[in-house]
């Protein structure tokens, strides 16, 4: 078989066996929790440092796969987690926020300081973001679960159509900077550093830009989601800023929007420690093990595995939430 | 004037051939010495850094930072004595060592196993399955050093200017060969040749300073210099409140020799 035909093959196996090894990892989730279930004393509860352990050993295993597939963790955990584990949704969400947060909250700040996050660009919107964040909490709350449950469904399979289809562009085209942020002075300069030059930026379509971070943050707050899968698209693409600052912009974004968001979760009793702090610490170590090991793995599986993960787990909160059977 | 590499197996003859250039040439001769100058530099046991250059890093040693640590003070250490412009060296990995060096002359001395246990058994009184089963050791260390450290294969060709099979020829003259290579142009350690020497011990210098300091030691650095200012480029996470890149640049600034200091970094979330 010739290269080309190598090639071929590969680029349309890759995805399949990716996918494939999705569906692997969640039923060896399932068989994890049914283990953990299983574990239950005569009280009927399993013993309590089960479930920590789990949380920990499953953010861990996702912070390594958020990394190399260039992927948030907080887009990973709710789906997966209330999608697989028999935890109440309304506290996987709050937890899910957290999760998104902590790692905003390490990040945002040195972006900041290194001015690849644009305070001019992030403070209009992370008012109107976290003003929706806050009402889409709210609103989490006061629906029924398995509504929630089932619009968490179709939204991760919108978050995974969106990764699949949604390019980037590095240096967007922006000809003319709108009045609108021109008025607001939305614009500014970083350092590129691949090629040793002053980048000078600026956006259009600042008005559109704003009423998608509306539904965003009301997104964010209603499910718990980290919201970088659609902060960078709509800061790159629709207004125009570059990649790198619309990156490091969305990070800083999603310390002021979860936070909003989340303390709407922790007034309304939202937040069980002993699942907040082994997410969040497996999170991060297993952030930390995955940039480590970004050299050496092949990020373009990997994200088509993290595409097959959400795949699954947003078709079983579509089914959890309808009350329908699943395969897992 | 040249810069001389021989790289060879274990009781190859290598330590021969580098007596025989001196004579020829009159350079000094510099081997395995070098391992003591950069563990003094680094303030430690010549057998541990011996050791730890041989092994593998460690799950919890980030990213090999302890041994890139060892091989730049190795290079420093190297390039001080090549900065003068004549050096044979027939040390460890000479060939890569002094890589990013124009102008070296680097040989490949290949001997027959017999002659080897020859050597042996004169120096060590091995011979036989010992003398055959230490040798094969001593080269397949070699060769995984260099693997570990690298990434190339040691016998690889392409890594040599030239490769001297001792099977027919003998020392001296494998020594006439070497000693009328250096003496072509190419090879010559101009005054350009001498700056490019210079910057490059500062690099090892800024780069060994930068992977000793704790919050330095475990990122991807590449450091180049020339006529003194100083690049460093890599990637760093965007941790600490951005303050990498002031520590960075501190400390190299601390290295004499440094007129400026330009950083070129990517700067990734580590926790996406």
């Amino acid at each position: 078989m010739g290269k080309i035909e190598q090639g071929w093959w590969r680029r349309r196996l890759e995805p399949l066996a990716a996918v494939l090894l999705a569906g692997g990892l969640l039923l060896l989730l399932t068989a994890t929790a049914d283990g953990a279930q299983a574990s239950a004393t005569p009280t009927g509860a399993p013993p309590w440092w089960v479930w920590p352990i789990v949380l920990f050993v499953i953010t861990f295993v996702m912070g390594i796969l958020a990394a190399v597939g260039g992927v948030g963790g907080g887009v990973l955990f709710v789906p997966i987690v209330s999608g697989f584990l028999p935890f109440h949704l309304d506290f996987t969400r709050c937890c899910g926020l957290l999760v998104a947060l902590s790692g905003a909250l390490a990040a945002g700040p040195g972006f900041l300081r290194m001015n690849l996050a644009s305070l001019r660009l992030a403070m209009p919107v992370a008012v109107i973001a976290s003003a929706a964040a806050i009402g889409g909490a709210m609103i989490g709350l006061a629906l029924p679960t398995d509504i929630v449950q089932t619009a968490l469904g179709v939204a991760i399979l919108g978050i995974v159509a969106i990764m699949m289809v949604a390019r980037k562009s590095t240096f967007p085209e922006v000809p003319e900077a709108d009045r609108l942020s021109s008025v607001m002075r939305i614009y500014g300069v970083y350092r590129e550093a691949s090629l040793a030059q002053t980048i000078n930026w600026k956006i259009h379509r600042t008005i559109p830009g704003l009423l998608l971070f509306i539904v965003i943050g009301l997104m964010a707050g209603m499910f718990g989601l980290g919201a970088g899968w659609a902060n960078v698209p709509v800061l790159n693409l629709v207004m125009g800023a570059p990649l790198k600052v619309s990156v490091a912009t969305s990070k800083f974004l999603l310390s002021i929007t979860d936070t909003s968001a989340a303390w709407i979760y922790i007034n309304e009793g939202g937040v069980i420690a002993l699942m907040v702090v082994p997410s969040i610490v497996g999170i991060m170590l297993g952030s930390l093990i995955g940039v480590r090991i970004l050299r050496v793995a092949r990020p373009g599986f990997v994200r088509w595995v993290v595409i097959g993960l959400l795949l699954f787990a947003g078709a079983k909160a579509l089914t959890k939430g309808l009350g329908l059977p699943f395969i897992v | 004037m040249a810069i001389i590499t021989i790289c060879r197996g274990t009781r190859s003859g290598g330590e021969l051939l580098a007596t025989c250039l001196a004579e020829a040439l009159g350079y000094p001769v510099l081997g395995r010495e070098v391992i003591h100058k950069a563990a003094a530099e680094l303030g430690l046991p010549v057998p541990d850094m011996t050791v730890a250059l041989a092994r593998s890093p460690g799950l919890l040693e980030r990213g090999g930072a302890e041994r890139n640590t060892y091989v730049s003070a190795l290079q420093a250490a190297l390039a001080e004595h090549a900065v003068d412009g004549h050096l044979i060296y027939h040390g460890l990995a000479g060939q890569l060592l002094l890589r990013d060096v124009p102008a070296v002359c680097r040989v490949r001395l290949i001997a027959p196993l017999e002659m080897r246990l020859g050597f042996l058994k004169h120096r060590e009184g091995l011979n036989g399955h010992d003398g055959e089963a230490f040798i094969r050791t001593q080269d397949r260390e070699r060769a995984r050093w260099v693997k570990l450290l690298y990434g190339e294969r040691i016998e690889d060709p392409a890594l040599y200017d030239m490769v001297i099979n001792l099977e027919v020829l003998d020392i001296e003259m494998a020594c006439a060969l070497v000693t009328t290579l250096v003496r072509q142009p190419e090879y010559a350690v101009t005054e350009r040749v001498r700056e490019r020497l210079r910057d490059f011990l500062l690099a090892c210098r800024v780069k060994t300073v930068l992977l000793r300091a704790p919050e330095t030691a475990g990122l991807p650095l590449e450091v180049r210099v020339e006529d003194g200012r100083v690049e460093v480029s890599g990637s760093a996470p965007a941790l600490a409140g951005g303050e990498t890149g002031n520590r960075i640049a501190a400390l190299t600034r601390t290295v004499e020799g440094v007129s400026d200091v330009r950083l070129k970094f990517e700067w990734f979330d580590p926790y996406p």
